[in-house]
């Protein structure tokens, strides 16, 4: 409230999606000793289903293997507003876009909500 | 997810403070700004406020109409500011470095004070706690006024460094200072010297270091918080936000919990100039007192910074235009990191160097690669040189950035080595944070 663009003082109202609504495509953190790559001694291949965990683990937000519900790793923390969003009840699910293991464990993920 | 209202139900918080009219200029938005970023916060989260503000007569009337629908329970207008029409100027909304705040004819700016306001106001309101967003008007009416109803005193100091400390008297509750405050300037951005000039004169002091987190001080000890990285729409008011929030706290919370969550919620009021998108997320972090405990974001203290060196790279060279590195090395230096740029601190070769020069010169940049913590790759040209730099820190697993303003590299190899891309001096500082946080 007091906000506007245009020549007086309103409620500014900003139309479209929200971020809430955009897809996600992040380079995973932590891959190599998360617990997916713990388990199975490999990165998810390329087209493996991944979701996001509605919760937080270890203070972070995670995505996970659909089928083992094992984390394969962090989403950076830019995007923390994410929270936000699965507090509003959003979901994100995907898949693995692409993975190796050299030089580094890596794995990036594209989620889309639902 | 907890249900609990994390927010003292008792207080009546009065905020004192300038009403300004903030022009965004790379939005083209203009916002009702000052006082009013921490009544928006105080409305978000349906605590009891009131509101005596100094402004022009020509803003009254709206200033009035926006205080009534931000459910602001008691205002008045103690200050006439004259000379001045308290528009501010932001040049850079996202503090990617300065803000730039230019206010105009902020030289012919007087204030005819109005005490009785204040006091009527008070007497009526009967704060518990005052949050005085301090300004050119006489701050000792305000401590003593408030004092008289046995209110709480928190005192920020963002823009105010004139400040006569030792006519507080007893120490007030809270002070609040961040790091891009005239006071911390005027203390030659020294966090120790700051510290040791507030903290006799508060409970608590609170030292807001911008993307990089806060601190708070007490007799308790030091407790650090993060901050909460998030797609920043604007810098403005953020830290009036945290204030409120935390102050509306019970006092008796853990000081490390309510920065956390003055943190986040100040996260939150950066993303949007949408009151009501504000309101909305405000409304559902409430259940996320648990979460917020424990949320991992970035903490990188102010003075830890200087150890963190930044390599450039970059054709930094006479006939190339370097706006666009010249704006990122003062936004790095504003948030104390050291960049360092090589052509300009080893030199550069010619066409007559000789190859012992050259071996020297690229042996030079090398040794400064291995000093540094970061690099940023800025190819304001198809330069060669940017690009063999940026592969060698990743091979070294160097974290790094591409700053592709103009989206206009194409090469696999040159994205895919970029630990991150960005397309805004806000992104490069973001980013930044987030690559060094937990290096130092």
């Amino acid at each position: 409230m007091g906000s506007t663009g245009t020549g007086n003082f309103g409620d500014y109202r900003p139309s479209g999606a929200t971020r809430c609504d955009q897809p996600i495509d992040a380079e995973l953190e932590d891959v190599a000793q998360s617990e997916y790559v713990t388990s199975m001694k490999a990165v998810p291949k390329v087209g493996a289903l991944v979701r996001l965990r509605p919760t937080l683990s270890n203070g972070r937000i995670v995505a996970e293997d659909s089928q083992t519900a094992k984390v394969i790793g962090s989403l950076p923390t830019r995007y923390n507003y994410l929270l936000l969003c699965l507090t509003k009840g959003y979901g994100y699910e995907g898949s693995v876009s692409a993975s190796a293991t050299r030089p580094l464990h890596a794995v990036d993920v594209h989620l889309d909500p639902i | 997810m907890s249900t609990s209202t994390p927010f003292d139900p008792g207080k009546r918080l009065l905020l004192v403070g300038d009403v300004f009219v903030d022009v965004h200029l790379q939005s083209k938005l203009i916002r009702l700004g000052g006082v009013f970023h921490a009544a928006r916060a105080a409305h978000a989260i349906g605590a009891g406020y009131g509101v005596a503000y100094l402004a022009p007569s020509y803003l009254v009337a709206e200033i009035d109409h926006f205080l009534s629908k931000l459910g602001c329970q008691a205002f008045a207008h103690v200050g006439e500011i004259t000379g001045s029409p308290s528009v501010m100027l932001i040049g850079d909304s996202a503090e990617a470095g300065d803000v730039g705040y230019d206010g105009i004819l902020r030289a012919a700016r007087q204030c005819v004070w109005k005490k009785d306001e204040l006091r009527d106001l008070v007497e009526r309101f009967r704060p518990t706690d005052t949050l005085v967003l301090a300004g050119d008007y006489p701050l000792q009416d305000v401590l003593d006024l408030s004092r008289s109803t046995g209110a709480a005193i928190h005192l920020d100091c963002e823009h105010q460094s004139k400040i006569d400390l030792q006519a507080f008297g007893a120490p007030i509750e809270t002070i609040f200072v961040s790091t891009s405050s005239q006071i911390f300037a005027d203390l030659d951005r020294d966090a120790g010297r700051v510290v040791a000039a507030l903290q006799p004169h508060a409970h608590t002091l609170v030292l807001k270091e911008n993307r990089g987190g806060s601190r708070g001080l007490s007799i308790a000890g030091v407790v650090d918080a993060p901050s909460f990285p998030t797609e920043t729409a604007h810098s403005v008011g953020v830290g009036d936000c945290f204030d409120a929030i935390l102050v509306a706290a019970y006092p008796a919370e853990n000081l490390g919990l309510r920065m956390r969550r003055a943190s986040y919620y100040a996260s939150m009021y950066a993303t949007t100039f949408s009151h009501d998108s504000f309101v909305d997320d405000v409304t559902n972090a409430r259940r996320l007192e648990g979460e917020i405990a424990t949320l991992r974001g970035v903490r990188l203290p102010w003075e830890r910074r200087r150890d963190l060196h930044v390599y450039l790279a970059a054709p930094d060279f006479p006939h190339v235009r370097t706006d666009a590195l010249d704006a990122l090395e003062r936004a790095l230096r504003y948030h104390n990191f050291t960049p360092h740029r090589p052509v300009r601190e080893n030199g550069i070769s010619s066409a007559q160097s000789s190859a012992a020069q050259e071996t020297q010169l690229y042996r030079a940049d090398i040794e400064l690669l291995e000093q540094c913590a970061l690099l940023i790759a800025v190819p304001l040209t198809p330069d060669p040189g940017t690009f063999a730099e940026l592969g060698w820190a990743t091979s070294k697993n160097l974290p790094t950035i591409l700053f592709d303003a103009t989206e206009t590299v194409t090469n696999l190899f040159a994205r895919r080595c970029a630990q991150r891309i960005c397309k805004t001096l806000s992104d490069v500082i973001d980013s930044t944070f987030e690559l060094m946080n937990g290096l130092t």
